[in-house]
């Protein structure tokens, strides 16, 4: 086990000679002095390039700007503790070149693909998993929290979590690459992404900082959000901007309870919410618009019960529901709401739903999905209207009518400050 | 409401990638007749290709096209890379550049708005500019727009001048923080080729705050 991260990080960048990087059909030596042969590259960056090994291994080697002392140290490091466990591309060997100089190191290969890859975007995901359901979501959180849990109790935080280091196979098996980059002891993980980065960490410069398993935390929460939301931020809102923008906001827009979402993107993200179970949309609300920093066994309970849930038929097991969650009458007026009938002829949802907001219901009764749907399209008639374009939906035309009133000519913005204009 | 509309939408609201909106504004006046224009459309082309090659770009870069030769078009107009098709440019007329900068603006601003107002995330928008020439129209307002964008970090512009006449001063109006570079011969297809990769970059990113261009690769298709 390493120690915890104290004092200050440790980044001894003093450059290591170099004649030699290997490329592919070159030779790099492992510790022991056996060669493995640089086959096809698998990508890379400005850190270096990935080649599988005629050994069956993957080898990093970096480019000349990384090789450092405080890189090799690292590694060595990392060395001493040889997580044996699949899933994790830890490091086997410090790997030189055949002139004995350190150029990077030996690896298990990953299978499968990047997540942003196969999962985060729903047409991909539906081509590389079209049979899965929620279960198999589930279960592959369950499982990447599981390695996640393994490093923690070593005491390495895995820093950069991102979906472009985290893999997954055909058969939901979950890897994860780019390991040199984890915090160990007091070596920093140098390497960020602005969508996990914790608040407080925005605009630091990460190779200076040590973090902290709170940060650690966030990080992981938002993984579990975007997992289970397929690719969507938990800071992604109406009204938004640039990722690291929206974290630094830490405006979390869904409803909990009696609290209302605000500013809720559009798209299928609100019906994917409205099926979770309480627990979970309590806990995403807990770190996300409150404080909470649970741990990734805090976590692990509530998606078991999720799972367990799931496997029940307490809750819908598609990945992408195109309504809000039904409830049926009995548990509606269990829970103090009114079964009532939707007025619109051609409601999709076969005529009737729960009413929670009483007050609501005594001017138009449309279900959710009826009273959100668009009615026409307008435009705006202040001239100097930033965006002119909106739309009145069915709810609003009812409502309206109802009240004998005029359809807005205005979009909700101007409209909002013509109230608030103060009047003379 | 048309079913192109509709499927616009629907691809804004239920694609989580955070967007990258790219205008090409492109000078197609009669003096790029010839070879110039046929590279700069293997060069969009190219450019295109690039981006849709891209296994993350394809789902998070979004192109528009303004080109100005005479009068100014709008070619496409920020769509996702999966609908969209190289156009065929020809070559016509006199430079109405600050028009058709004036124009890319506002597309990139309506688009910005969209994903704003439908909760997408989104980068600050690319503009690259080619011109040959200098502007036959006024060009202050739009030199002015892009500037004020720029200072404040809401725009970044890839200014790019093709052959002798391509007027520098002008170009280095509209790009107060970069350099404009003139393309080296017609290596249209290596500049476009080097910006699809750049975009790439910044949509892969693992940003590190800001995401460093591909300098080295400049030499490929630019000089000062």
């Amino acid at each position: 086990m390493f120690r915890l991260a104290r004092g200050f990080p440790r980044v001894l960048p003093a450059p290591l000679p170099v004649s030699l990087i290997p490329g592919p059909q070159d030779v790099v030596l492992d510790e022991k002095g056996t060669q493995h042969r640089l086959t096809t590259g698998l990508g890379g960056g400005g850190e270096g390039k990935v080649f599988l090994t005629n050994t069956g291994m993957a080898c990093k080697v970096y480019s000349k700007a990384r090789l450092t002392e405080g890189v090799k140290t690292k590694l060595q490091l990392m060395r001493t503790a040889p997580f044996a466990r699949e899933g994790l591309c830890w490091p086997r060997s410090v790997a030189f070149n055949t002139r004995g100089e350190f150029v990077g190191y030996l690896m298990d290969r990953a299978q499968g693909r990047e997540i942003q890859k196969c999962l985060f975007i729903k047409p991909l995901l539906l081509q590389h998993f079209p049979h899965w359901d929620r279960c198999n979501l589930v279960d592959l959180v369950i499982s990447i929290l599981d390695i996640i849990q393994s490093l923690h109790s070593e005491n390495v935080l895995l820093g950069d979590i991102n979906p472009l280091n985290t893999l997954v196979d055909d058969r939901g098996r979950a890897y994860f690459v780019d390991t040199d980059s984890y915090q160990i002891e007091d070596f920093p993980c140098p390497v960020g992404t602005p969508t996990f980065l914790a608040p407080e960490l925005a605009g630091r410069q990460l190779s200076e900082v040590l973090r902290t398993p709170a940060q650690e935390s966030f990080a992981v929460s938002t993984l579990v959000f975007m997992l289970l939301m397929p690719g969507k931020p938990p800071y992604s809102h109406a009204g938004g901007t640039d990722p690291a923008q929206n974290v630094r906001k830490r405006h979390f827009p869904y409803n909990l309870g009696e609290k209302r979402g605000v500013d809720v993107p559009a798209g299928p993200w609100r019906f994917i919410w409205s099926h979770f179970p309480y627990r979970l949309k309590e806990k995403f609300h807990q770190v996300f618009a409150g404080q909470s920093r649970p741990d990734v066994s805090d976590w692990l309970d509530v998606l078991r019960q999720y799972r367990y849930d799931l496997e029940a038929g307490h809750v819908s097991s598609e990945i992408f529901p195109t309504s809000f969650k039904q409830l049926n009458q009995q548990q509606v007026e269990a829970k103090g709401g009114k079964w009532l009938r939707c007025m619109n002829s051609h409601c999709p949802n076969g005529g009737y739903y729960g009413e929670f907001r009483l007050q609501d219901a005594k001017q138009i009764q449309l279900c959710p999905v009826c009273r959100h749907k668009v009615w026409i399209r307008a435009r705006c008639i202040e001239p100097l209207c930033p965006s002119p374009e909106f739309t009145i939906k069915l709810g609003e035309k009812l409502y309206v009518e109802r009240r004998g009133l005029e359809m807005p000519k205005r979009c909700e913005r101007c409209r909002k400050a013509r109230r608030e204009r103060p009047s003379y | 409401m048309t079913d192109d509309m509709t499927l616009r939408e629907e691809e804004l609201v239920s694609n989580p990638t955070a967007r990258v909106p790219v205008c090409l504004c492109l000078d197609t006046s009669g003096s790029m007749g010839g070879d110039p224009i046929d590279e700069l459309n293997v060069g969009v082309a190219t450019f295109l290709e690039g981006l849709r090659s891209d296994e993350v770009a394809q789902f998070a870069a979004e192109v528009a096209i303004v080109t100005f030769g005479g009068f100014v078009s709008e070619l496409l107009d920020c769509a996702s890379l999966s609908r969209v098709e190289a156009p065929s440019l020809s070559a016509y007329g006199e430079t109405p550049m600050g028009q058709a900068v004036e124009k890319a603006l506002d597309l990139l601003e309506a688009r910005k708005r969209e994903y704003s107002n439908a909760g997408v995330d989104y980068f600050q928008p690319w503009l690259a500019l080619m011109t040959d020439g200098q502007p036959t129209d006024a060009i202050d307002r739009a030199v002015n727009r892009t500037a004020a964008l720029v200072q404040s970090r809401k725009l970044s512009v890839f200014a790019v001048g093709v052959g002798e006449a391509a007027d520098m001063t002008v170009l280095s109006r509209f790009s107060p923080n970069r350099q404009p570079l003139r393309l080296r011969g017609l290596r249209f297809r290596q500049f476009f080729e080097w910006l699809s990769k750049s975009v790439v970059r910044v949509s892969q990113s693992t940003p590190r705050q800001d995401v460093p261009l591909d300098l080295l690769g400049i030499k490929d298709w630019g000089t000062v």
